[in-house]
């Protein structure tokens, strides 16, 4: 405990996290401390070099989209090796859970829901044809939704699995 | 993906292989996801834990050796050299713990509740190593 303030206020107030009222109540002692808020700068100064150093980084990894396609193309193909065979069930959850980062789970949700009801028209059942009909609406909704990069991967994935017939 | 292999000292073709290896056991995992909103940091588990295994396979030590060399290697294509190492020297002065969270937390742009599933430690850690190692980091190297 430093001029009534724990060191896990501090923390919470430098990385996040501390209620609105407290946060006030050391921002309040930070105006009249001088060596608080010097403590405090040096700290916050870390953190955005911290963040602008990071990205440096990244930027020197980044991933080409040649390697990415590259990358893509082998684990399906491991992924077909060891998993031959898919139900329309497990290939939806694929999908789904592939698009998720892209449009984050509602939309995801909804957008798959949307497909499978416009590939089950007249009766289908759930089988090989109705699966690419599926890709091909799961896709065109990824395209128009997360643009056209997102839909190009669900086409590419979901032509690559096996779907059996039930 | 790439690059968590990368900046942990896996070369390229290394990294593209841990990767895919990743994503197989994702498809085949995913039914043990418990939650949706758990999907990234679920994934930086089988991530750690395929990493892990290499080390083990291969008989390395997660030290700062190989980030070193990894930033070291960077550096041919970074703009400024100079700025990279600087990083991978930071990063040098922080203990295995440490490194590991500020890697998740600055180069992967983890929330800490994210990292904290991860690693499986509480949150509250989280926040107390990343405070020491900017505090320990301002000790050792002054205003950045």
């Amino acid at each position: 405990m430093r001029h009534g303030i724990s060191e896990e206020q501090w923390i919470e107030y430098l990385e996040g996290g501390l209620v609105e009222l407290h946060a006030a109540r050391l921002g309040d002692h930070l105006s009249a401390c001088p060596e608080c808020a010097a403590t405090f700068a040096e700290l916050s100064l870390w953190r955005g070099k911290l963040a602008e150093e990071a990205a440096r980084v990244r930027a020197a990894f980044e991933t080409s989209p040649d390697q990415l396609e590259r990358l893509l193309a082998a684990s399906l193909e491991r992924i077909g090796r060891s998993h031959p065979s898919w139900t329309f069930r497990e290939a939806v959850m694929l999908l789904r859970l592939l698009v998720e980062p892209f449009c984050g789970t509602g939309t995801a949700g909804a957008a798959v829901q949307l497909a499978v009801q416009r590939s089950m028209v007249h009766g289908q059942s759930e089988n090989p044809a109705t699966w690419d009909l599926f890709v091909s609406n799961m896709s065109e909704m990824m395209s128009s939704v997360c643009g056209t990069e997102a839909g190009r991967l669900v086409n590419q994935v979901g032509v690559s699995l096996h779907v059996a017939q039930v | 993906m790439i690059t968590y292999f990368r900046v942990r000292g896996c070369d390229l073709d290394v990294a593209e292989d841990l990767a895919q290896e990743v994503m197989l056991a994702a498809y085949t995992r995913s039914s043990g996801l418990r939650s949706r909103a758990l999907f990234r940091p679920w994934l930086y588990k089988i991530a750690r834990n395929t990493f892990l295994q290499w080390l083990r396979r291969n008989r390395r030590e997660v030290e700062t050796v190989e980030l070193e060399a990894a930033l070291w290697q960077a550096e041919s294509r970074s703009p400024d050299p100079l700025r990279t190492l600087q990083f991978s020297q930071w990063m040098a002065a922080l203990d295995a713990d440490e490194r590991q969270i500020m890697l998740l937390r600055y180069v992967e742009e983890m929330e800490y509740h994210d990292i904290a599933e991860v690693l499986g430690m509480p949150i509250g850690t989280v926040q107390w190593k990343i405070f020491n190692s900017k505090k320990k980091l301002a000790r050792r190297f002054g205003a950045p």
